[in-house]
């Protein structure tokens, strides 16, 4: 204020008193009574009076009386302060007419009165009040009616949402406005709303919105119909305008009987039996698939043809029968057998349904199912429970089922026998009401465990009545139970017997084992464990041959015995069985089959005993038979010898004594004669002492001294013996024998193989060649014995010819060599008393090489 | 009469020749110390040269008497026949008897020492 200058002051005020002179709106002080001060020139043209037939004048004149007391109000209130600015009263125009004026007011204490500004709005408001009027219609209609409306931006987001949707869909305006409509479109109808959309915003036409489905408030979808109007350019709109429908039950019911049109088309179409429709004529107007399968025929060749057609002669009276009750709507159902014409096996159920449109019955639905298959399928279950009836009946064992609650379902004929009651009076019975005589505690304890653990359970028990042993199996199922009951008296009584039995043989010493016919065993006694080593639970149920049989049982005395048991007679034979321990023992089989009175073979009883001593006898026997035999083919060599070459020179000797008592005593033949004589005489000698020596060696045979024999050191003794007979020849022996390599032996046998070996090389020598003798030792740490071997270059023999003859007694092989025919065979003789052998090779005018195996020391 | 007599045994063949000759003054005696000889002999000679009486050891060595018997029996008829082959044997062993007197061609078996009596009879025979 302070730079405020007195000549913009002045300016000032002539500008405010312009704006105020030309002022449209009446501007006036108005003093606290309510007189008029000053007024502008304005009143003229807002109330028709000059501003001085105002001044001085109260307001009261000019204001509507219905608006006095409240302008009087108003003005105290702003004389204590109170600006205001909205203000409404009439004044009464010069010409009587009301004028609505907005007043704003202020009180200026410096002067004392009010600064008032009047504005005519009477024109204003009568526009507003029209437009009041119509706006209401309009809630009217949008609050009230039944279609949604809303209005959308381009981008279809809600600007407005009425509440006719809130009512429809339960959304309230506010939670629509300002999200995006198509967010509750059904995924599948966006595309639709879409494209509505861009038809709407390049079009003024109006567009309806094909049916689409929308998200409701509770998350149903409802069917909507849509008519929007773009209003984006009308500016008192500014927006997309739709108005919706909810059209969800015409949709839905529309849809629903399109389906069940759809469900009834399938349901004929797929149906498995043959299916057809009738017209009331009887013609046929459709079939379904089954039915042109079964015929195998076209849709064309069917249609429009009389059913009967198809139809046998002998049904198609029952046809039409039925046609015509199902045309008055009665119920139309039978069995055909062999109705078409073609396909003759099958038969038919028949069930004919009449179609109702109107009221009026338009044809007859026949649907045929083949039930050939099911009527096969019960003749076949009949059968088979006849069969199974006749097998139950046939049974020796007495047979009866319960149902759950103990009642009799079925029983054969044996059981009826058994309890001595005829079934008609026991089928539905309950068991337990059978008299404890018939069926005892016991079976009620076993029967109930059986239907308590659902396992079967098997027990023998003593029928009193029938003083009789009962073997019962009882089977439950879901059905109830069913039992066997078997007479098994004759098993308890053999078995009581053989009980008894046993109590005998289990003192016996000797092993007692019963068998099945089969030979698995069933018991034995404590001899048999004692004979054995086996106990009765290691071989009961098993075949007794495999454990007791051993390596060194004979296989032909198995087989015999395998072979005499199937004959069903008693036989005893002896075998060789092998003890737990692996021990042999010879047993004395005794086997005994016990026979029923048919004749079959129930048991087995052997009774074995051990005969190990007895057959060590006969071994022993065996050995001693051996070794007579041995002898007495020595004894036939002997006699051999004697008859050949002790007779020989004995028959000389006689020759020549006949020969000197005849001849004359100076003759040349008395004198040869008597040489001879001699000689034979010495010859027989010979003979004797070699059969001394042989004789001498076989009795020692066993008694052999067996000591340590240094080969060596014997060779080089026979080699110094014969020196001067291999000197004369100028022969020559290369001796390979380590020092100290033994055999076991007699030493004076070793002597007699060399002696013998060596003296044959001398004598057998080729005259062609040197003699060469060549005797090898070899003696191998890991074998039990030496090999000797012992070859020259002399004139050898033939193989063949010699045979099996050349270490026999007084065999010769040669002429012109002196020779008796024993060397030879003392050497095998020697040889064999020390536990060895020995072999022989030789090829004529090469050589021959003995090959002597003896034992190591 | 044309004796042969096959023994190994010197002692033997002296002996039967003696006790032949002292029988029978004109007999012409061959003496064999092996068949081999003996066979020899026989098939080189002329058929009607063969002899009228062999005398016949047994146990010879490389060809004993059963083998010199085989050879024999394969030569030609007139020999065979013209020929009495007796075995002339020490042994007393009855096997060898039984072998002897059913060989077909042997015509009888006589056992050393070849006594006078046998001698007769042999000639008696042939």
């Amino acid at each position: 204020m302070n730079t405020f200058s007195l000549r913009e002051a002045g300016r000032s005020f002539d500008a405010w008193e312009k704006i105020i002179k030309n002022s449209l709106d009446i501007i006036c002080t108005v003093d606290r009574e309510g007189y008029f001060v000053n007024v502008n020139e304005a009143s003229k043209t807002v109330i028709g009076y000059e501003s001085g037939e105002l001044a001085g004048k109260h307001f009261q004149h000019f204001i509507h009386p219905h608006d006095l007391e409240p302008t009087k109000a108003v003005v105290r209130e702003v004389v204590k302060g109170l600006d205001t600015k909205n203000f409404r009263n009439r004044y009464i125009h010069r010409s009587g007419e009301e004028v609505l004026l907005l007043w704003s007011a202020v009180w200026s204490e410096e002067e004392e009165v009010l600064l008032c500004v009047g504005r005519d709005i009477t024109e204003q408001k009568q526009v507003r009040r029209k437009l009041r009027e119509k706006e209401e219609l309009y809630k009217a209609l949008i609050e009230h009616g039944s279609d949604m409306l809303a209005l959308f931006d381009e981008e279809l987001n809600f600007i407005f949402s009425g509440p006719s949707t809130a009512r429809e869909l339960g959304y309230e305006p506010e939670q629509l406005v300002g999200t995006n409509g198509l967010q509750y479109v059904h995924p599948e109808d966006v595309q639709k709303i879409e494209s509505s959309l861009h038809q709407l915003l390049h079009s003024q036409e109006q567009v309806k919105v094909p049916e689409f489905r929308f998200k409701d408030a509770w998350g149903g979808w409802r069917w909507m119909e849509t008519i929007g109007s773009n209003q984006l350019h009308n500016p008192a709109v500014r927006a997309i305008v739709a108005s919706s429908r909810d059209i969800t039950e015409r949709v839905e019911s529309r849809i629903e009987l399109k389906e069940g049109h759809q469900r009834f088309q399938s349901l004929f179409e797929h149906h498995l039996d043959i299916v057809l429709f009738q017209d009331r004529e009887g013609i046929i107007a459709d079939v379904n698939a089954a039915t042109l399968s079964y015929f195998k025929l076209q849709k064309e060749t069917l249609l429009n043809q009389p059913l009967s057609n198809f139809l046998s002669a002998e049904v198609v009276n029952d046809f039409k029968q039925g046609l015509r009750h199902s045309l008055e709507g009665k119920p139309v159902h039978f069995v055909s057998f062999l109705p078409f014409r073609e396909k003759k096996q099958d038969i038919f159920d028949i069930v004919k349904v009449p179609v109702v449109v109107n009221e009026v019955i338009v044809g007859v639905y026949c649907i045929f199912r083949n039930i050939t298959e099911l009527i096969h399928s019960n003749t076949t279950i009949k059968t088979q429970a006849e069969k199974l009836n006749a097998v139950l009946e046939s049974v020796t064992d007495s047979f009866f089922t319960l149902d759950r609650n103990w009642r009799f379902t079925y029983m054969n004929s044996e059981f009826e026998r058994l309890v001595g009651v005829e079934r008609k009076e026991l089928l539905g019975k309950n068991v337990w009401e059978l008299s404890q005589e018939m069926l005892g505690r016991e079976f009620y304890q076993e029967f109930h465990s059986a239907t308590e653990s659902a396992k079967a359970v098997h027990f023998e028990t003593y029928y009193k009545r029938l003083e009789k042993w009962m073997e019962v199996k009882a089977f439950p199922s879901e059905e109830g139970l069913s039992v066997f009951i078997n007479d098994i008296t004759e098993r308890m009584e053999s078995r009581q017997e053989l009980e008894k039995l046993s109590l005998v043989a289990s003192r016996t010493t000797n092993g007692v084992v019963i068998t099945n016919p089969n030979g698995f065993t069933e018991w034995v006694n404590e001899g048999f464990t004692k004979l054995t080593g086996y106990t009765f639970p290691e071989v009961e149920g098993k075949l007794l041959g495999p454990i007791l049989m051993g390596e060194e049982t004979d296989r032909t005395t198995s087989e015999r015995l395998a072979e005499r048991w199937k004959q069903n007679k008693p036989f005893s034979d002896e075998i060789l069985n092998y003890k737990k321990s692996g021990e042999k023992v010879w047993i004395w089989l005794d086997v005994t089959p016990v026979l029923d009175d048919d004749g079959e073979v129930v048991k087995v009883v052997s009774i074995q005993t051990d005969i190990t001593d007895r057959k060590e006898a006969e071994a022993l026997q065996l050995q001693m038979t051996r070794d007579l035999y041995r002898q007495n083919t020595d004894l036939q060599q002997f006699t051999y010898i004697v008859s050949h070459n002790l007779r020989s020179p004995v028959a000389n000797v006689m020759g020549l004594a006949e020969l000197l008592t005849i001849v004359d005593k100076n003759s040349e033949t008395f004198e040869t004669s008597l040489g001879y004589l001699q000689k034979g005489a010495h010859q027989l000698d010979f003979v004797l002492r070699d059969l001394n020596q042989i004789l001498t060696i076989r009795n020692k045979k066993g008694t052999t001294v067996n000591e340590k024999v240094e080969v060596r050191l014997v060779f080089q003794q026979v080699m110094a013996t014969l020196q001067e007979s291999l000197n004369d020849c100028q022969g020559e022996v290369n001796m390979i024998i380590d020092e100290g390599v033994g055999v076991r032996g007699n030493k004076a046998y070793l002597y007699s193989i060399f002696y013998n070996l060596l003296s044959n090389s001398l004598k057998y020598r080729s005259p062609d060649r040197k003699l060469k003798v060549t005797v090898k030792c070899v003696s191998r740490p890991e074998s039990e014995g030496v090999f000797i071997y012992f070859s020259d270059n002399g004139i050898g023999f033939d193989m063949q010819a010699v045979g099996d003859n050349l270490f026999k007694m007084y065999k010769r092989f040669h002429h012109h060599y002196e020779g008796r025919g024993i060397g030879l065979f003392l050497v095998k003789t020697h040889v064999e008393a020390m536990d060895g052998y020995i072999e022989v090779n030789s090829q004529q005018n090469r050589g021959t090489t003995f090959l002597i195996y003896l034992k190591k020391p | 009469m044309k004796i042969f007599i096959i023994d190994d045994e010197e002692v033997s063949l002296f002996l039967s020749q003696r006790m032949l000759l002292i029988q029978e003054e004109d007999a012409e005696i061959s003496l064999f110390l092996s068949a081999e000889k003996a066979l020899k002999v026989l098939r080189e000679g002329k058929p009607e040269d063969s002899p009228d009486v062999i005398l016949l050891d047994i146990n010879m060595p490389v060809i004993d008497g059963w083998k010199f018997l085989e050879h024999f029996t394969s030569m030609e008829e007139l020999i065979q026949r013209k020929c009495s082959i007796y075995v002339l044997t020490s042994s007393l062993d009855a096997s060898d008897e039984e072998a002897v007197k059913n060989h077909p061609s042997v015509t009888s078996i006589i056992h050393k020492p070849l006594k006078i009596e046998d001698i007769k009879l042999l000639f008696s025979h042939s």
